[in-house]
């Protein structure tokens, strides 16, 4: 009995949310000038040894606050805020079995002037796989705030005291959204109004293009359910075939045409600056064939074997297909720089011959680059092709599917002529004036633009993969 | 100026692409997004069940089948995110519902079941045997008091047991509770095949991605244990994929991207992994020394050590862990002395393994050869188990014997340990 | 400049072969793992979501525009969110009986068995269509419709289509389209349906909280309108009736089943078919068989309901009527309980024992019938009229046609079963208990023809 009461006075003494737990407080106060912000992290047992400071406390605290704030997600009014650390510490406290738990205390600040109704988002994304208490509170000092989801004060009292009620579990609140306005509160209703225009302007415009963008796919979707009605119709007749394909060309040509494919418009632009009908072709037949290979390809593996992972391979052609346009890229704005260099300064009067002369030069690296443009631009499959293809596969009709498919990309591969060709018609026209003067750099224009979507393509692919 | 006025473009097709970045860069204003996905609610939404059923004990407190429904849910909780808090909330809403009134005057039968549910999932085996047993008694068709019994059964080691409950189970109900645990008695049997087929047959009528992520676990773990670790990243990766926070496949993954050379990401994962659950810091750490990462290992080991202490002192009574911990990377003497006592508790193929491993290492080779044996001919085709069996014959001198069952442990699995797998391929290489 | 760069291009190879020396090392030794099933012990699921089994509602009425047939439904797979897709376990048996003699034993049994149409669906391509209309098809069954009469199988209906769930979004104008075609004749003049609908059930939440107190909790948002899968009939009264004469022979009980197959063990045991779920009146299992005899009632057949020692007892003495009674604060009825005997196990005759003296749905009224035992099955009338004006409280309030009288999709099943616990029709009960005028309707309303369930739900609603 003796060696029972320290044993239970130890699962007593044991941290009330888990010895695993990391537990989190942000409290915001508002002031009319800045933003101060109290971070608090209770770290229980195991977690306080998992992240043992290495050198002095202080110093441990001042990094970990540091980490603390980069990890914040604050804006004010659609302004991110920038916190500076105040003030830090890291305590130990003793925790059961002879371990400790540890608090690590952050005071932040940002500047913000509360002059006219704003809303702040605030999210705190510190250890965020960590289980846990999370509690954010916020109130004012000198303003006045108005809705808020998060309440005034801690139910918590800062992470001291847990409710231990059976009916009740450990809060999870993450976010937090306020709206807080200046204190005097006359003149609130009309500053909000001013307010909605100033932000208005800079959010109608992608407002209209989020609408536009949406409407297409509404359309597409509905599309893609009348090519789905028709696969999986009773009788496939011929003109309901036809119907079919007909629709699965569409569907390509828009799918080309959507945001996500300015890797293959630009294709289409490369071969149609040249002003040759054949580079486009070349081109769209590219793209039409390694897209059709890719999907029926995928969908091959995916019938043949059913734990394939498909997402990870949909990844990884997503960064392959990036590299090879920052190779590209690269790869022209070096030959642009060259030949800037081999043609010196003189040149720079003969401004349509200069044109002409690069051309000749470089056709042949040229032309090659824009296959591989096109392959890259082809060899991410789209999923609704993929999706078609083993709906009619799953029916017993996977002829007509493959069919399908190839309409599919040949309607992608349409909008690039299409586009080539309406960018050739401009090429012929004259520039106006000015921007005559820029012809002679579009080649490293071009090539600086290949180069950032290469990049940005990678790196969202390589984010998507993680 | 002129300088200048030729710089001027490059900054503009900069500028130009600048802009085009934030167009279609994740989030920006043009880029196509997933288009609406379901309604974020499920009806079977856990967190969001949990909230029912207090809010409806808020209002009707004297309902011991919310009670029990509330500790099943509890006990869900910590299953899914592996934080032990919730085992304590569990056990205050069980002994509530057993303490109230009920139609028929006997103790609520699913808080009995579920008490038994909890006693497995503190590791007190023997509990859940008692809870498990007393609700047979009660009500012998409730069927998930089956599963409590087997799983204490099989952890107990006692075998017979646990097949006589799970023959009643899939008698009475065939579903994915049974179909899961008659998976397990398979595999430990060796029967690799059956267990994929059971296991498979679950997958396909899991109810929700909790699971979903449970089956394709399992079919990860049997993957992995038939030497197979790209099919058992494949499975770990599937669960993932219904349930991310799933911690078990988290760090299946991690194993198994580390047996394919792919350390980075088992590193990754691994650290993942150990944020959230404390059952896997020792393999991480052995990860950690083996690539040279001493002091990164000594941590591990040492927030293993604390979590030991924190479980002894809550009472927890297993002693494996500690055992084959101090086995390999501390005191064999205390290794032996902790599994002499697990294996007082239970006689299970772990427990008689680890403690002929212990023994070993300890320098008692003869009495841990039988120990070894035991684990090796009851515990199904475990490659760990045989190269146990094979060092241990090897230290006794038997050659012929050593041989064989080293080159089985590698045929079973040639990744179950490849330091171990490297040192049973020198002896192999130094007998021949 | 030209040093800088040297040395840079040092520090370029050292780091790269450190690299590589690292990589290989890794490759070559390998991490020393030890498998973690030692340190982390198995942690099944204790309670499992076991929905593609569940049998949740059970519908018989005569068809109001054909009145020579009689439509039934069994709904399974409760609780399912719009938009997205639920399956039939391909490893079940889904069965309708029909007994007319009034013996327990199925006279007629209808089957449906699925399978899975096209391939499985990849999950990263579920994640990403969300609405792809393709889909459907891609988790689409069809069905094997048999018929088990005088001991012999017939096929009804051979890969038939199974309509699946509204996909939401573009999908929906399409849909109506896929509903007809799911609906199929059967020879001999009756129909079939089989796929997703909107769930018609829908109750008193008052009544709910009421009638279930004290029984497991149900983890399930209320008030959402959800879908269910649903297997319809509708089949000629003279095909159901007893020697094919529904005027002599008008009284049928319907009970649906589903069973699965099991797996053998180590090489041994059975790997049969097992009864999972058994419904006949609603309510029947969760609110009069005690909690602890659940499971069991669920694989009973009714046969056996009068010689086994669970049914009858439990009908005639219900727990559940007293922890209701304790809550609504009024008395139940003192058991025996020969009404509820009445109502669940024989129906309403007054050639019985029963004290509601009524001739309405028991077997004792079919002319041929030979000797009719106590089971527990929904029993329908087939000659009752339809009701003009039917009224949600069925028999209670005198609409002969309604619960228990077979069941139909407008009747508020619950408060019916709550009233008749608490000592309705034989008694004077506690009709006031549950407000009449409350508001407790179907979520979506029905339609006119066969298979009268609404269009399921989708995200939008």
């Amino acid at each position: 009995m003796s060696m029972l009461a320290p044993l239970l006075a130890a699962a007593l003494a044991a941290h009330p949310l888990g010895d695993f737990s990391v537990n989190h407080y942000d409290g915001l106060t508002i002031h009319p000038d800045r933003i101060e912000h109290l971070a608090i992290v209770d770290s229980a047992e195991i977690p306080t040894l998992q992240q043992e400071p290495v050198g002095s406390a202080a110093g441990h605290a001042r990094r970990a606050c540091a980490s603390l704030r980069d990890a914040i997600r604050a804006q004010a009014g659609g302004r991110p805020l920038t916190w500076d650390v105040a003030d830090a510490s890291f305590a130990y406290r003793p925790g059961s079995a002879g371990l400790r738990t540890s608090r690590l205390t952050c005071r932040l600040a940002a500047p913000l002037r509360v002059d006219r109704p704003l809303t702040l988002t605030f999210a705190d994304t510190y250890l965020a796989g960590t289980i846990g208490w999370r509690e954010i509170t916020a109130k004012g000092h000198g303003v006045r705030l108005g809705a808020s989801s998060v309440p005034a004060h801690s139910v918590s009292r800062e992470l001291r005291d847990y409710p231990a009620d059976l009916l009740s579990s450990p809060l999870d609140v993450r976010e937090a959204r306020i709206t807080v306005e200046p204190g005097d509160g006359g003149t609130g209703a009309r500053a909000s109004t001013t307010a909605t225009g100033i932000e208005g302007i800079g959010g109608i415009a992608g407002a209209l293009a989020d609408r536009l963008v949406s409407a297409v796919t509404r359309w597409t979707g509905t599309l893609a359910d009348r090519l789905n009605a028709l696969i999986g119709a009773d009788r496939l007749t011929v003109p309901l075939g036809l119907l079919a394909l007909l629709l699965s060309l569409v569907l390509g040509a828009v799918h080309a045409a959507m945001p996500g494919h300015g890797k293959t418009i630009m294709a289409a632009y490369l071969a149609g600056r040249h002003g040759r009908l054949r580079d486009a072709v070349t081109v769209a037949a590219t793209v039409t064939g390694t897209h059709t290979a890719g999907v029926l390809v995928l969908g091959a593996l995916v019938t043949v074997t059913a734990s394939f992972a498909g997402e990870a391979v949909l990844g990884w052609l997503g960064v392959v297909s990036g590299l090879i346009i920052f190779a590209i890229g690269a790869a022209l704005l070096r030959s642009a720089v060259r030949r800037r260099h081999e043609q010196g300064d003189g040149h720079g009067h003969g401004h349509g011959h200069g044109h002409g002369h690069g051309h000749g030069h470089g056709h042949g690296r040229w032309s090659g680059g824009v296959a591989a443009l096109a392959v890259a631009g082809g060899l991410v499959p789209s999923p609704s092709a993929l999706v078609v293809l083993l709906g009619a596969m799953a029916l017993g009709r996977t002829v007509f599917g493959v069919m399908t498919v190839v309409c599919y990309g040949l309607g992608m591969a349409l909008t690039l002529l299409l586009a080539a060709l309406v960018l050739r018609r401009l090429g012929d026209l004259a520039l106006p004036g000015r921007l005559r003067r820029l012809r002679p750099y579009s080649a490293a224009m071009t090539a600086t633009l290949v180069l950032l979507v290469g990049t940005g393509m990678t790196l969202r692919a390589v984010t998507s993969l993680a | 100026m002129n300088r200048v006025r030729r710089l001027l473009p490059l900054l503009g097709c900069v500028l130009l692409g600048c802009v085009l970045l934030t167009l279609y860069a994740p989030e920006g204003v043009l880029r196509r997004d997933e288009p609406p996905g379901p309604p974020a609610w499920s009806p079977f939404d856990l967190a969001g069940s949990i909230e029912d059923a207090q809010s409806r004990l808020r209002r009707h407190p004297d309902d011991a089948a919310v009670w029990a429904s509330l500790g099943d849910l509890y006990l869900e909780q910590a299953r899914r995110t592996a934080d032990a808090a919730y085992y304590a909330k569990a056990q205050g809403a069980f002994e509530r519902s057993l303490r109230l009134p009920t139609g028929d005057g006997e103790p609520y039968i699913d808080a009995v079941i579920g008490m038994g549910a909890l006693a497995n999932g503190r590791h007190d085996f023997a509990g859940a045997v008692r809870w498990g047993e007393r609700a047979r008694k009660a009500a012998p068709y409730r069927w998930p008091l089956y599963g409590v019994l087997t799983d204490a059964y099989l952890e107990l080691g006692q075998y017979e047991q646990a097949e006589s409950t799970l023959r009643r189970m899939l008698d009475g109900r065939p579903d994915l509770a049974s179909f899961t645990r008659a998976a397990r008695l398979e595999q430990l049997r060796g029967r690799i095949e059956p267990a994929r087929k059971l296991l498979h047959r679950a997958c396909e009528i899991a109810g929700d991605p909790g699971e979903y992520a449970f089956c394709q676990w399992q079919l990860g773990e049997l993957a992995w244990h038939d030497g197979d670790p790209r099919g058992a990243r494949t499975a770990y990766a599937q669960a993932l994929a219904a349930d991310p926070e799933h911690v078990p496949s988290r760090a299946g993954k991690a194993r198994a991207e580390a047996a394919l050379g792919r350390t980075d990401q088992a590193l990754r994962d691994y650290a993942t992994a150990v944020a959230r659950s404390p059952s896997y810091v020792v393999e991480y750490g052995e990860l950690l020394e083996h690539l040279g990462d001493r002091d990164g290992a000594k941590r591990q080991y040492a927030v293993f050590a604390a979590h030991s202490r924190l479980l002894a002192a809550s009472g927890s009574p297993d002693r494996l862990p500690m055992g084959l911990f101090e086995a390999d990377h501390g005191d064999p003497d205390a290794a032996v002395r902790h599994l002499r006592a697990e294996w007082q508790r239970r006689r299970s193929v772990e427990v008689a393994d680890a403690l002929g491993w212990a023994l070993h290492r300890a320098g008692r080779h003869a009495e841990a050869a039988a120990y070894a044996t035991r684990a090796d001919q009851a515990g199904g085709r475990n490659a760990l188990f045989a190269y146990h069996r094979g060092e241990i014959e090897h230290a006794l001198g038997h050659a012929a014997a050593a041989c064989a069952h080293l080159s089985r442990a590698l045929s079973i699995n040639p990744h179950f340990s490849p330091g171990g797998a490297a040192r049973a391929r020198a002896l192999l290489a130094a007998t021949a | 400049m030209q040093l800088t760069s040297a040395r840079s291009r040092w520090a370029w190879i050292v780091a790269g072969g450190t690299s590589v020396a690292v990589l290989t090392a890794t490759v070559l030794l390998g991490p020393a793992m030890r498998q973690g099933t030692a340190t982390s012990h198995w942690d099944a699921p204790a309670t499992t979501v076991d929905k593609q089994i569940d049998a949740t509602d059970l519908y018989a009425f005569t068809s109001p525009e054909r009145q020579d047939t009689v439509t039934i439904v069994a709904n399974y797979i409760p609780f399912q969110a719009p938009h997205k897709p639920y399956q039939f376990d391909t490893s079940a048996r889904y069965e309708v009986h029909i007994d007319n003699t009034g013996t327990g034993k199925a006279a007629i049994t209808y089957r449906w068995t699925f399978a899975d149409k096209g391939l499985p669906v990849p999950s990263f391509i579920r994640k990403r269509e969300h609405q792809a209309g393709p889909l459907d098809s891609l988790v689409e069954q069809s069905y094997t419709l048999t018929r088990l009469r005088d001991g012999k199988w017939e096929t009804l209906v051979r890969d038939g289509y199974v309509a699946p769930t509204d996909m939401g979004g573009p999908a929906g104008p399409g849909y109506p389209s896929l509903r007809r075609k799911a609906v199929r004749d059967l020879p001999g003049g009756g129909k079939v349906f089989t796929g997703t609908a909107a769930d018609p059930f829908y109750s008193d939440n008052h009544a709910v909280s009421m009638l279930r107190f004290g029984l497991p909790f149900f983890p399930v948002k209320s008030g959402v309108p959800m879908n269910v899968s649903a297997l319809a009939l509708q089949i000629p009264k003279s095909e159901l009736a007893l020697r094919g004469d529904a005027a002599a022979n008008p009284v049928i009980g319907v009970w649906t089943t589903a069973s699965r197959k099991s797996s053998s063990l180590l090489g041994s045991g059975s790997g049969d078919y097992k009864q999972v779920s058994r419904l006949g009146n609603p309510n029947f299992n969760e609110v009069i068989i005690p909690l602890k005899q659940r499971d069991r009632f669920n694989t009973l057949r009714p046969e056996g309901d009068e010689s086994g020692n669970l049914v009858v007892p439990s009908t005639l003495d219900p727990d559940q009527a007293r922890v209701v009674a304790r809550q609504a604060k009024v008395d139940a009825p003192p058991a025996p309980r020969k009404d509820l005997e009445e109502i669940y196990l024989t129906g309403l005759s007054t050639r019985g024992d029963g004290p509601i003296g009524r001739d309405l749905n028991s077997h004792l009224l079919n002319r041929d019938a030979p000797r009719v035992v106590k089971a527990e099955e929904l029993r329908l009338n087939m000659s009752t009229p339809v009701a003009t004006a039917p009224d949600k409280y069925g028999l209670l309030k005198g609409d002969l046609q309604g619960y228990p009288n077979g069941r139909r999709l407008i009747d508020d099943v619950v408060t019916i079963n709550l009233r008749m616990l608490l000592g309705e029709p034989a008694g004077k009960g506690a009709p006031g208990l549950i407000a009449e005028d409350n508001p407790a309707f179907l979520l979506k309303p029905v339609s006119g023809s066969f298979p009268y369930l609404a269009l399921p739900v989708t995200a939008a609603g």
